[in-house]
């Protein structure tokens, strides 16, 4: 599996037994890896291809002995190891270089140089150097004979041009330069990996290493740490009137120490003649050093050493208090404590009593401001010597909730510290003559010393690291540990020393420390962040994810739902105990309790992208950092999703809906299409009605009479040519009336759209009024006019829609009249659609009939014009129609009646 | 003009006998009847040159039976004839008449148009056409399922071409003369009104108007858009629907929309139709 820093690529033709692999990568990109398992086994992958190497060239009997692959500065060439030799893979040709039982330890180049290590025998080895041509030998390391730390002499064979850092022997050690110079540089790296990076120009930057355990910068701070060969367990330290500093090596030796060498004190009494050195050394008040040790104290003035307790049973001296006022030095021991004078003869007691504390090995002594003796172990206890009186504090009174207690310290406030062995620390409450727990129980396990930082602040030791602690609040201000500077690990007991300068010493289990509080501001809380530093799918192995920055969003392998990812906290203490919380935006919106497992398992995800957002606090003080944030885009089939089954659920009740809707909908439709249907139902009778009225009225009897009376009269004179051509027109009249009023055969057309072409009612309108004349000869007459543009044969409109008009121009326009007038009807297009008819006659006008329709006795009442008006407004209403009917009066005299017919948009 | 005069009413053979000889001299009638076999007789020993032919010349026997039976008889139709009806509209064999383009005239008879109808057979110069004119006549009264339907259309000098209705696309007016656009062959030029076609083609469903001077035939209509009310032919023809006729259209669409899923949205609201069909 490949990560880029945002997709994952897995490559499925690698047998699954070479799992593990060192990986280098050419110029041109291409990754070389070469299988642990099986070192002969070199892949090549270029442009996501991967392909074995096949070492072609190289003898077969030789393939099968490989056991390491080094990269050299020449691409495509590399060296190679087999049990014996060393060997340049060049050209597909294999070069033997020498003989030898080599190995790279570094698998990396240094500015084009392979670095090859010979193991000898006895554990020595050499190291030699491939710079592309020519082998050269660049160290020899020897172990001293006899050493117990193993030790090893170094011989620098040839200079390098540049700034080398190597390890041994669980050390990291600078060669400077052209030069043979070289130093320790930091003491507690396991690994034999260390790579150096390029050292930047300036004399005071940070140099990088590469580790194990990290990235480290060597920087300049506070701290100095021996190394465990020059100084080897250290368990007190004590500075004498001279300002040297005595070094107490439990189990190893005495050390006087100057400030620039370490030399061995072998002076003292042969009586001694052990190096059980314990803790707490001291230098009383006149500046005599008091050593304790499991054979007694060795007391040194500065001229002379006396070993005091000499003549007890037992003569252990654990630890050492002084009390200045009473000139006595308290020597905690097996069931008890030496009260010893601090004047020659050095004369002692032992004060015990049958509590447990005092039948067991009694770990610390204190003096209280007020002289008053504070002995500790299983509890706590007051003695005050003047009284003889004692009092107790432990689990059984309730007065002190811990197994027990290691160190007392009283700050210069006068209170009294108790780092307890299980519980964590526990201050003195005088007025409530109880000991209470501090820090709410965070610091959990051992504290083996307490000692005062400034004014403000307390130096706590913890398991692995010193934490500075505000007065103010009891909060910690800083924490060190071994991943800036501090590298003691396993605190000594009461294994603080402050000396005359203000540095304080600090044992350990491992290394000696010392702290210059002046070059590290201890007071200033640093900063805490969070960062997502790896993601691993399944059980793959974690891969980096990109530091900072806009980083691009993680993409998992499709159908991947579960995944980790790795965080730490950043700091410049980078502390144990930080915790953390985090949530996944879209997925656990609330943010996780916190945590000290660095590693975030999410599994079940759904598909989407998510935001892991990640913050850490430490344990002990409230603030937290700020959450820093990583993408990720899971890829699953949709059916897999968890809220697949409710999205599909939702969309069938979706589709449901819309089924439903469209169903509603069209009932709606249908109901209202029938009620429509119901209606023009009924308009349409209506219309069939008025339409049949129309024509009845037009045939009405006084018409139908007086033309058959004019026809026989035609007979009566003879004039049977005329007789015969009415009685053509009139049959066209009635066969124009049955016509209307039977039913219209063709399905689907209806009323509203039944039509006549204009050309037949302009020959309906002539015959009318063809009658007229006959009846009325001269009284009537008209003129017919059809705009030249208007063919009459291709227009259509509803019949019987003008005869009434043409009949009231007539009747009450025109015979009204004693001489008759004249009727024009005149037939305009007005557009495609739209036609305008124009009755217009030169009777008498409205106003005028009207007056003599109210004066007649007997009157043509023609509901004609009113029967087309209403059968107008139902064609209007449903047929689609947009008839216009207008009245005027005409200018000298008589009427105009202006019909258009036109159609609605 | 030796002449047979075929009716069962004695006033109404009467009078046209004396219009015929007041109005129309050069006629001379040579034989008159009311019943058919008789007719059919007088027919053959006569070999008249024109025939008056009510149409309805006894109850539930018409003058089509006569020609019918001689057709059968092998008589060949080398006579005018000269319909008479009472009706006018009313009934199916008038539209036979409009279909063929023979004329025909009202009850009771107007001397005019009497006397228009014979110089017409008088000036016949074309009898091959008529022949075809009163078979297609005849199959169109016999015919009872309107199928393959051809119609005559006068085209100028008097030729008369019988068309497929089916193939007719649509009809276009220019004035007075109606352009018939078919789908097999170049349009024709007819010098009768659109007017008249429209009254002809209004008992076939298929044809519709949609305008004063277009007359289209559905199946042979693409898509109709309504925005534009513009008619695509399959011919590719353009034609302008007016607003009157655009609605009824679209109204005919509506009517029948199994012969017209030609939009997105008509289909969809087909297939939900479908969908909710019980």
């Amino acid at each position: 599996m490949r990560f880029d820093g945002h997709r994952f690529k897995q490559y499925r033709n690698m047998p699954v037994a070479y799992k593990d692999f060192v990986t280098w990568m050419e110029k041109d990109g291409t990754i070389l890896m070469r299988s642990v398992q099986a070192p002969q086994k070199l892949f090549t992958l270029k442009n996501n291809s991967l392909r074995t190497f096949s070492w072609a060239g190289v003898p077969k009997t030789i393939q099968r002995q490989i056991r390491d692959v080094s990269p050299t500065k020449n691409k495509g060439e590399y060296l190679f190891t087999t049990n014996d030799s060393l060997w340049l893979y060049q050209n597909q040709q294999t070069r033997f270089i020498k003989k030898g039982n080599f190995n790279f330890f570094e698998s990396r180049l240094v500015y084009g140089e392979a670095f090859v290590k010979e193991q000898l025998a006895d554990n020595n080895y050499n190291t030699w150097i491939w710079d592309g041509k020519t082998l050269r030998l660049f160290l020899k390391a020897t172990l001293q004979p006899g050493s117990k730390t193993n030790q090893y002499k170094l011989e620098i064979a040839s200079v390098l041009p540049y700034d080398y850092v190597f390890n041994l022997n669980g050390s990291t050690y600078l060669l400077e330069k052209q030069s043979r110079n070289y130093s320790v540089i930091y003491n507690d790296n396991p690994s034999n990996d260390v790579s150096y990076q390029d050292s930047p120009g300036k004399p005071d930057a940070i140099r990088y290493i590469a580790t194990e355990k990290g990235l480290l910068g060597l920087v300049k701070n506070g701290f100095r740490n021996f190394s465990e060969q020059a100084v080897p367990y250290t368990w007190s330290v004590v500075e004498d009137k001279k300002g040297d500093y005595w070094f107490m090596n439990h189990e190893k030796s005495l050390q006087k120490y100057d400030g620039r060498h370490i030399t061995e004190v072998i002076d003292y009494p042969k009586a001694l003649n052990t190096n059980e050195w314990y803790y707490h050394a001291l230098k009383d008040k006149t500046g005599n050093l008091w050593l304790p040790n499991a054979k007694g104290i060795l007391h040194f003035d500065g001229q002379k050493y006396t070993h005091l307790l000499t003549n007890t049973k037992v003569p252990l001296a654990f630890t050492l208090a002084e009390n200045k006022a009473q000139n006595t030095v308290a020597a905690t021991t097996l069931n008890g404590v030496f009260m010893i004078d601090t004047r020659p003869p050095f004369k002692h007691r032992l004060h015990t009593d049958t509590t447990r504390m005092f039948r067991n090995l009694v770990m610390c002594a204190a003096v209280a401001p007020d002289g008053a003796y504070w002995f500790s172990g299983y509890g706590v206890a007051r003695y005050d010597s003047l009284s003889g009186k004692s009092v107790y504090y432990n689990n059984a009174n309730k007065k002190l909730a811990a197994g027990g207690i290691m160190s007392l310290f009283f700050d210069r406030q006068g209170t009294l510290w108790a780092g307890s062995w299980d519980k964590g620390l526990f201050r003195f409450n005088a007025k409530k003559d109880v000991f209470e727990s501090v820090f709410g129980g965070w610091l959990k396990g051992v504290v083996p010393f307490v000692e005062q930082l400034d004014a403000n602040h307390l130096l706590i030791g913890s398991s692995f690291s010193l934490h500075s602690v505000s007065l103010k609040d009891t909060t910690q201000v800083r924490c060190f540990n071994h991943h800036n500077g501090f590298m003691g690990e396993e605190l000594g007991q009461l294994g603080s020393f402050r000396d005359s300068k203000g540095k304080i010493w600090l044992t350990s289990g491992s290394v000696l420390s010392v702290l210059d509080p002046a070059q590290l501001d201890v007071t200033q809380l640093s900063t805490i962040c969070a960062n997502i530093t790896q993601v691993s799918l399944g059980d793959s192995l974690p891969a980096r994810v990109p530091f900072r920055g806009n980083r691009p969003a993680v993409e998992l392998l499709y159908g991947q739902r579960s995944v980790s990812f790795t965080v730490e906290a950043l700091g410049e203490d980078k502390p144990f105990e930080a915790q953390y919380s985090y949530r996944v935006l879209g997925f656990l919106n609330k943010w996780s309790p916190w945590q000290t497992q660095d590693i975030i398992s999410l599994t079940n995800l759904p598909g989407g992208r998510f935001t892991l957002e990640v913050k850490t606090r430490r344990g002990i003080t409230s603030g937290e950092s700020e959450t820093t944030k990583l993408d990720f885009i899971v890829s699953i089939p949709f059916w897999q999703s968890p809220n697949f089954y409710k999205y599909a659920s939702i969309l069938g009740l979706f589709l449901l809906s819309v089924a439903i809707y469209f169903w509603l909908r069209q009932r709606r439709n249908n109901r209202q299409i029938i009620a429509q249907n119901t209606q023009i139902k009924t308009k349409e009778q209506e219309v069939r009605l008025l339409q049949v009225q129309t024509i009845q009225a037009q045939m009405n009897p006084h018409f139908t009479f007086n033309v058959l009376g004019s026809i026989q009269s035609l007979i009566e004179s003879k004039d049977i040519e005329k007789a015969g051509e009415n009685i053509v027109k009139l049959s066209a009249l009635i066969r124009n009336f049955l016509e209307a009023s039977m039913p219209g055969n063709d399905e689907g057309s209806s009323v509203f759209n039944k039509e006549i072409p204009l050309i037949k009612e302009i020959e309906l309108l002539q015959m009318y009024l063809e009658f007229e004349q006959l009846q009325y000869k001269d009284r009537v007459n008209f003129e017919l006019n059809v705009d030249d543009s208007l063919v009459p044969d291709n227009y259509r409109i509803p019949p019987s829609l003008l005869q009434p008009f043409v009949e009231n121009a007539v009747k009450h326009g025109l015979l009204y009249k004693e001489a008759g007038g004249k009727i024009w009807i005149n037939f305009i297009k007005i557009d495609e659609d739209t036609l305008k008819c124009v009755v217009e006659d030169n009777g008498v006008g409205r106003t005028r009939a009207a007056e003599i329709q109210k004066g007649a006795f007997k009157s043509y009442k023609s509901r004609g014009t009113q029967l087309v008006k209403q059968r107008v407004e139902a064609l209007n209403e449903i047929g689609g129609y947009e008839i216009d009917i207008k009245t005027d009066d005409r200018p000298g005299g008589g009427t105009v009646v202006t019909v258009i017919i036109g159609y609605k948009q | 003009m030796k002449t047979i005069i075929i009716e069962d009413v004695p006033n109404e053979l009467e009078l046209l006998k004396s219009y015929l000889e007041k109005y129309c001299p050069q006629i001379e009638v040579v034989g008159q009847t009311g019943n058919i076999s008789e007719a059919i007789q007088l027919i053959e020993y006569h070999q008249p040159e024109l025939l008056f032919l009510d149409v309805e010349i006894m109850e539930g026997v018409t003058s089509f039976n006569l020609l019918d039976q001689l057709q059968k008889r092998g008589v060949p139709f080398n006579f005018e004839i000269i319909f008479m009806t009472g009706h006018k509209q009313f009934d199916y064999p008038t539209a036979a008449f409009s279909y063929s383009a023979l004329d025909f005239l009202v009850k009771p008879i107007d001397p005019v148009l009497l006397k228009k109808a014979v110089d017409k057979a008088l000036q016949r110069n074309n009898p091959q056409q008529y022949v075809q004119q009163l078979n297609l006549f005849l199959d169109l009264v016999r015919s009872s399922d309107h199928k393959n339907r051809r119609i005559a259309v006068h085209l100028t000098r008097g030729i008369i071409e019988f068309v497929e209705v089916d193939l007719i696309s649509h009809l276009v007016a220019d004035s007075v003369i109606t352009t018939f656009h078919m789908t097999n062959q170049a349009p024709l030029k007819a010098i009768k009104n659109l007017g008249q076609y429209v009254q002809i083609l209004s008992s076939d469903q298929r044809f519709v108007s949609i305008s004063h001077s277009a007359l289209i035939n559905v199946d042979q209509l693409k898509r109709y858009n309504k925005e534009r009310a513009e008619a695509e032919m399959k011919d590719g023809s353009i034609l302008k629907a007016s607003r009157r006729d655009g609605k009824e259209l679209k109204a005919y669409i509506d009517r029948h929309p199994d012969e017209m899923k030609n939009t997105l949205t008509a289909s969809f609201v087909s297939l939900i139709k479908g969908l909710f069909k019980r």
